[in-house]
């Protein structure tokens, strides 16, 4: 594969990236994609040229609005990495981009520390020491996790135990192309439980039988906090964890659009893994609304939804878009009676992954989310919905109003 | 598994342009379930938000380069001669051109549809019925266009009023002072510039027109610029502005009727280079009339390939982060914008390609790549008028001058034989074909829809 930076020879300077980056709208500490971007990169041989392309979120809106095909946020993710590298990466960003370390350490003890994490003098000292905003929406860590859960339910119930998988399997049919493999990601994992058991309760619903295998953090917040070495060191542990199954053409199911587009394009684009293992787990990688929207086209998804009288405002996060199939969550929940999903316009709340925790972004990402959370607010005043869990955080904390993965609305319709 | 598929549409529009756009509103709004996709937001943001239809007459069939003329065979422009009259010249000059092979009701049915859809966003246009507007730009020349934004509107040569022009520092590419300069030798009005301070701003490399569009949806940075003009303006003044007032989508023109209010004068804005403001407020009102008929749009998406038999096109394919993504439909418009939009491919040797149907590329006039360009700067250039041939049903055309397939219809720049740039027709021409292309390939369906 070509490298994505000489996609910069096709930029025309039309700057309709620049006009529609959510960032520089609201701040000008940060130029733009059009310079950060095609317009930088032409000097940038060997040392980091601009420290303001940290600035960038990484949210890809630039590279899906080009009309000529420049890939500016790849290009800027580069850059900063080459910037990283320079200057090192702040402890703060080191321990922000390791959510799975994180929670293997504080799940054990997660009633003292959510608790701590809402003392406000725990919360300054963190701001005052790595720079993390006070505010910034922090999710609570549970008590059981996702695999943890999995694996006491299969104790529980004889019929789904099955030695064939590592870390547990449900009950189904056992032929090959009716088992998937669920990668739960480190935010199921650790911090809400409850959109991993949505996903099993509807994939079993629909005759499936669910592996859900060792796996650890995807590598996205790594990547993006310029850190491409450990990324790739936890991409390597994950493909070889995922190998198998793709190696047996079954497919790899994720309920977060940021983990699943990072396995499977970001890691060839941004992190140059070209390798032909990577390449099979990534053709086999699935968002878990894409996959249900397959079956449906397929005539295999069990369409028996319950009726929910609800208006959900719904929002398709930046990392979905980039996934390139469109929005299959909205046709999904097109099926749900009496359900009225109503697409929000704006295009990103703001955080894009660790981007808003940080001290000197906070109020970027809130200036950038307020489109979003006025929307939201004037469409409904119960909940939300989307597919990405630091986006439903961030929108959680910007409209005080809950925030579901669609498949949470699948599953209560399946009843 | 490398592919995959999703359910399938009645029709699928390639292209979120304006031409695609239009199709798409068209379609949906005779009851087919539609997609756009589209890999970029393609050219609207760049116009002038105003649509020209026919700016000049006498254009002369394109020629073979032993015939061209030097360069004051430019075309005379339409003034103050009707458009219709012109219209009918120009089908009879030139029976390939798309205005020739549309109908004059399916044109101005197509215009109100456009008019309608944006007017439902808040966006009024405005022109008379067959004359052109004439309108400055943001180097003081006037051109014609036949429908502009309300907010274009007060810029109007024929209008008496002297003009004041306001700008601010921080916009490149808008100089007040010059432009009112060549704006009193082009209209013959008195014309003046002046700066206008914006208070507190921030310092920043390079104030888009967005960004600045953004400050003025607050009505209290409206009230001190007002406070400033008043402070210049002289009796019987009107007052342009670049075209930076407001970029909200809900209700985009009260920041313009807000400063009218204020000033108690006619203003009007005047647009940028790109990207315009205006092109960027009428790309809204499409994509929210598009979505409010029930449409689907997916921008950000490639289409690599189709899949077709003798008679059709089955499907096309679309890639995605992993894997390349069916999508099956019963009719297809292709509306992928010509050599700039990126739906026409050109090479270094010549050759021209229509990368996804493999269509024949029309070449009128230009039989060498030798002959695409005229020495002259201003001229009508053979590379402009390249193209899809289509039949009057808008089905391009194969190497034998058959439809291509059964179901597959162009609309837009992608289409031959004519010039938007020469002719000024560009969204004229793009909104009748897309309408024309929706109802045909909603036609073709027959009772699936
Ligand atoms: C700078 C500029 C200024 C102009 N100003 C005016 C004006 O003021 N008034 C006026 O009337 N006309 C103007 N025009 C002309 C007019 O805008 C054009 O005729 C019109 O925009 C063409 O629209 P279109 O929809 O055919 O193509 P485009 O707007 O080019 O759209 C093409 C679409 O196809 C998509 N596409 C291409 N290939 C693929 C693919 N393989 N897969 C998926 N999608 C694909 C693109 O992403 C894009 O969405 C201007 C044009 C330009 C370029
Ligand atoms: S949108 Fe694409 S072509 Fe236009 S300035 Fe940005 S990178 Fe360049
Ligand atoms: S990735 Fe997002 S924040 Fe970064 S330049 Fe592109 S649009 Fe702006």
């Amino acid at each position: 594969m070509e490298d994505i930076r000489f996609t910069l020879d096709h930029c025309v300077k039309c700057n309709i990236c620049t006009s529609m980056c959510p960032v520089s709208r609201v701040t000008p500490l940060f130029p733009g994609p059009k310079y950060a971007g095609p317009q930088a990169q032409r000097l940038r041989y060997g040392p980091s040229t601009d420290r303001s392309v940290d600035f960038c979120s990484g949210c890809g809106i630039c590279s899906q609005v080009c009309p000529h095909g420049v890939k500016i946020a790849e290009i800027n993710a580069k850059a900063r990495h080459t910037m990283y590298q320079e200057c090192g990466i702040p402890l703060r960003n080191q321990i922000i981009a390791r959510p799975d370390v994180l929670g293997r350490l504080a799940s054990p003890a997660a009633p003292v520390i959510n608790l701590a994490m809402r003392l406000p003098g725990v919360r300054r000292a963190m701001e005052a020491i790595l720079h993390i905003h006070h505010a910034a929406p922090m999710p609570s860590f549970s008590f059981e996790t996702f695999p943890a859960w999995f694996r006491n339910r299969r104790q529980q119930i004889p019929s789904l135990r099955n030695p064939s998988s590592n870390h547990g399997t449900t009950s189904g049919a056992t032929t090959p192309d009716e088992t998937v493999v669920y990668y739960h990601g480190c935010a199921t994992h650790f911090y809400e439980p409850r959109i991993g058991k949505a996903a099993i309760k509807v994939l079993e619903r629909n005759g499936y039988q669910v592996i859900v295998p060792e796996q650890g953090c995807c590598g996205l917040p790594l990547m993006s906090n310029g850190n491409f070495e450990a990324a790739r060191q936890v991409v390597r542990f994950n493909v070889a964890r995922l190998l198998p199954y793709a190696r047996q053409g079954l497919p790899i199911v994720a309920t977060s659009s940021s983990c699943s587009l990072m396995l499977k394009r970001e890691v060839r684009e941004i992190l140059d893994m070209q390798d032909d293992d990577t390449a099979l787990v990534s053709a086999h990688l699935y968002d878990i609304c894409e996959f249900l929207l397959i079956r449906l086209a397929m005539g295999q998804l069990d369409i028996a939804f319950q009726p929910i009288p609800l208006r959900v405002p719904y929002h398709a996060p930046c990392q979905l878009r980039g996934h390139g199939f469109g929005k299959p969550a909205l046709e999904l929940l097109q099926l749900i009676p009496e359900l009225e999903t109503i697409e929000m316009s704006a295009a990103c709340c703001g955080t894009a992954g660790t981007y808003g925790y940080k001290q000197e972004k906070y109020s970027i990402a809130m200036a950038v989310g307020e489109e979003l959370f006025s929307a939201i607010h004037s469409t409904n005043p119960h909940l939300s919905a989307c597919d990405s869990e630091t986006c439903r955080w961030q929108i959680v904390h910007g409209t005080g109003l809950p925030s579901v993965h669609p498949i949470e609305l699948l599953a209560a319709a399946y009843q | 598994m490398t592919s995959s598929r999703f359910p399938g549409y009645d029709i699928i529009v390639i292209g979120a342009g304006v031409a695609g756009l239009m199709a798409g509103i068209t379609a949906t709004n005779l009851g087919a379930r539609t997609l756009v996709v589209a890999k970029g937001v393609g050219s609207t943001a760049l116009t002038t938000g105003a649509i020209d239809i026919l700016g000049t007459q006498n254009i002369p069939p394109t020629r073979s380069p032993a015939q061209a003329g030097p360069i004051s065979m430019l075309p005379s422009p339409i003034r103050p001669a009707s458009l219709s009259a012109a219209l009918q010249q120009l089908r009879q000059s030139q029976p390939h051109h798309p205005y020739a092979i549309i109908s004059q009701e399916n044109l101005q049915a197509g215009i109100e549809l456009f008019r309608h859809t944006c007017a439902q966003a808040g966006l009024h246009y405005t022109g008379i019925a067959d004359e052109n507007l004439w309108l400055p730009t943001a180097l003081g020349a006037v051109r014609p266009t036949a429908l502009a934004p309300a907010a274009q509107q007060a810029g109007v040569v024929d209008r008496p009023e002297p003009y004041l022009i306001v700008g601010f520092h921080q916009l490149k590419d808008f100089y007040p002072l010059y432009l009112a300069d060549n704006l009193n030798r082009t209209s013959g009005h008195p014309a003046r510039g002046i700066y206008l301070e914006i208070p507190r701003i921030a310092a920043r490399a390079d104030w888009f027109t967005l960004y600045l569009a953004q400050l003025f949806d607050d009505p209290a940075l409206r009230y001190t610029v007002a406070q400033q003009i008043r402070s210049h303006l002289l009796p019987g003044e009107r007052v342009g502005f670049p075209a930076v007032l407001g970029q909200q989508t809900s209700q985009p023109e009260i920041p313009w009727l807000d400063l009218q209010h204020l000033l108690g004068v006619p203003v009007f804005e005047i647009p940028t280079v790109p990207p315009s403001v205006p092109g960027w407020r009428m790309f809204e009102a499409l994509k929210a009339g598009f979505r409010a008929a029930g449409g689907q749009l997916l921008i950000g998406s490639q289409v690599v390939e189709s899949s077709v038999d003798k008679q059709k096109v089955l499907a096309i394919k679309v890639q995605t982060a992993a894997r390349l993504l069916t999508l099956e439909a019963g009719a297809f418009i292709l509306a992928a914008g010509g050599l700039y939009g990126g739906g026409l491919l050109s090479y270094w040797d010549g050759k021209l390609e229509e990368p996804l149907f493999g269509l024949p590329v029309a070449t009128p006039g230009a039989a060498q790549i030798t002959d695409w360009h005229r020495p002259t700067y201003g001229a009508a250039h053979p590379a402009q008028e390249f193209g899809l041939a289509t039949n009057a049903q808008l089905q391009p055309l194969d190497a034998n001058q058959e439809p291509a397939f059964e179901n597959l219809f162009a609309a837009g720049a992608m289409l031959a034989h004519w010039n938007p740039w020469h002719e000024k027709s560009g969204d004229g021409v793009t909104i009748a074909t897309g309408y024309q292309a929706a109802l045909s390939a909603t036609h073709c369906l027959g009772d699936r829809v």
